[in-house]
């Protein structure tokens, strides 16, 4: 019984690094889910929703498109994505987002960065040859791990924990002893 | 001392001969494999420790705080590969060393590997989005269920906390166990054999 539960266990665990090769930023379950900033905005010939992780650092942003009411989806040539703090402390920084496959429409990712927690001015920049513009939008990023300092309570308790476990057993223990 | 609860009548039932692998893991065995098994619990524990003093102490960057052993592999961090790994370790962990568990101590033991495998139920999820190319809740990642309401990276502390916790109560109820509970085990973890021994 043990080997075939640990033969299932090398199994489950070579699908998933299988998983994580190739759909690397996919399979980071624990990065934390993207939050949508923008819904079904019109944007020429598509209509788009921009999903990010608003936290200070570097992270994932996704532009996902649909074909608006009345076309049909051509891929577009181009998806940039600027970013600029909304003081104006420092000037926008553009990036080109790649496409990925998806079964409907189309997604584009590209990795922006927030140095800050501030908010921060958003430009999605589409060209196609069926038409193309632009949407602008706010997001303001957020301190990441909100846990804080606390995390570093929280990681220690385990070991206080245990070690307050194993110190009532070795009492019980002695107790024993002393009984029989 | 030949009653039922006595140490030395229990000593009796703890005889490797004859006994499969997976019956000595749970009884003569017992003891040691939980204190590996706990070993490996707190080695995944210090992990995050060391990730938390990286950004709270040492004020590093979010990204390049990756522990101990992502510091020296940081594939293993950037493909999660640690992270399920350590969660495969815990499944298995947990029912291999279920039935050395009585009483109370195994319900509670099987509330920790009932948590591990929902966990699990929610990678196969990810897995499953991945595979048939379609994400869950119109999100552009493959979304988990606990994510709609945690939908951050403390989902991975939260996610070990509580099955950490219904896991040290087991082991807290199985190393101190109630007379009655006690005269049920078969394993050496509340120290009555070594009693008969001597």
């Amino acid at each position: 019984m043990p080997l075939a539960v640990f033969g299932l266990a090398v199994a489950a665990f070579a699908v998933h690094l299988s998983g994580a090769g190739v759909h690397r930023h996919e399979m980071a379950a624990h990065r934390g889910a993207p939050t949508r900033i923008v819904a079904d905005r019109r944007i020429g010939p598509y209509v788009a929703s921009v999903w990010t992780d608003p936290e200070v650092g570097s992270g994932p942003m996704y532009v996902m498109l649909e074909a608006a009411d009345g076309h049909t989806f051509t891929s577009p040539s181009s998806v940039r994505v600027g970013v600029v703090p909304v003081s104006g402390r420092l000037s926008e920084v553009l990036h080109d987002a790649h496409s990925e496959p998806v079964r409907r429409g189309g997604r584009f990712m590209t990795e922006v960065s927030f140095d800050r927690a501030e908010l921060w001015n958003l430009r999605v920049l589409i060209a196609s040859t069926s038409g193309g513009g632009q949407l602008t939008a706010q997001v303001e990023a957020k301190p990441n791990a909100s846990f804080g300092p606390f995390a570093l309570v929280l990681s220690s308790l385990p070991f206080l924990i245990v070690a307050g476990v194993w110190w009532r057993a070795a009492v019980a223990r002695r107790r024993i002893s002393a009984l029989s | 001392m030949t009653t039922a609860q006595s140490p030395v009548a229990i000593s009796s039932h703890v005889d490797p001969a004859g006994q499969s692998f997976a019956e000595r893991l749970n009884g003569p065995w017992h003891e040691r494999s939980l204190q590996v098994f706990m070993g490996i619990v707190l080695a995944h524990w210090a992990e995050h420790l060391a990730q938390a003093y990286q950004v709270y102490v040492l004020h590093w960057p979010l990204a390049n705080a990756r522990g101990v052993l992502g510091l020296w592999f940081p594939w293993l961090v950037r493909s999660e590969a640690l992270h399920y790994g350590y969660a495969l370790v815990m499944l298995v962990g947990l029912w291999i060393l279920r039935s050395g568990f009585v009483g109370s101590a195994h319900t509670w033991w099987m509330v920790a590997f009932w948590i591990q495998f929902w966990h699990h139920i929610e990678h196969a999820l990810l897995q499953g989005q991945v595979i048939v190319g379609q994400n869950l809740f119109g999100s552009p990642v493959p979304m988990s269920l606990a994510q709609l309401v945690i939908p951050r990276l403390e989902l991975h502390l939260i996610y070990n906390t509580i099955v950490f916790i219904p896991m040290v109560i087991a082991m807290y109820r199985h190393l101190v166990p109630p007379e009655a509970e006690r005269a049920q085990m078969r394993c050496t973890c509340a120290g009555q054999p070594r009693l008969a021994a001597a």
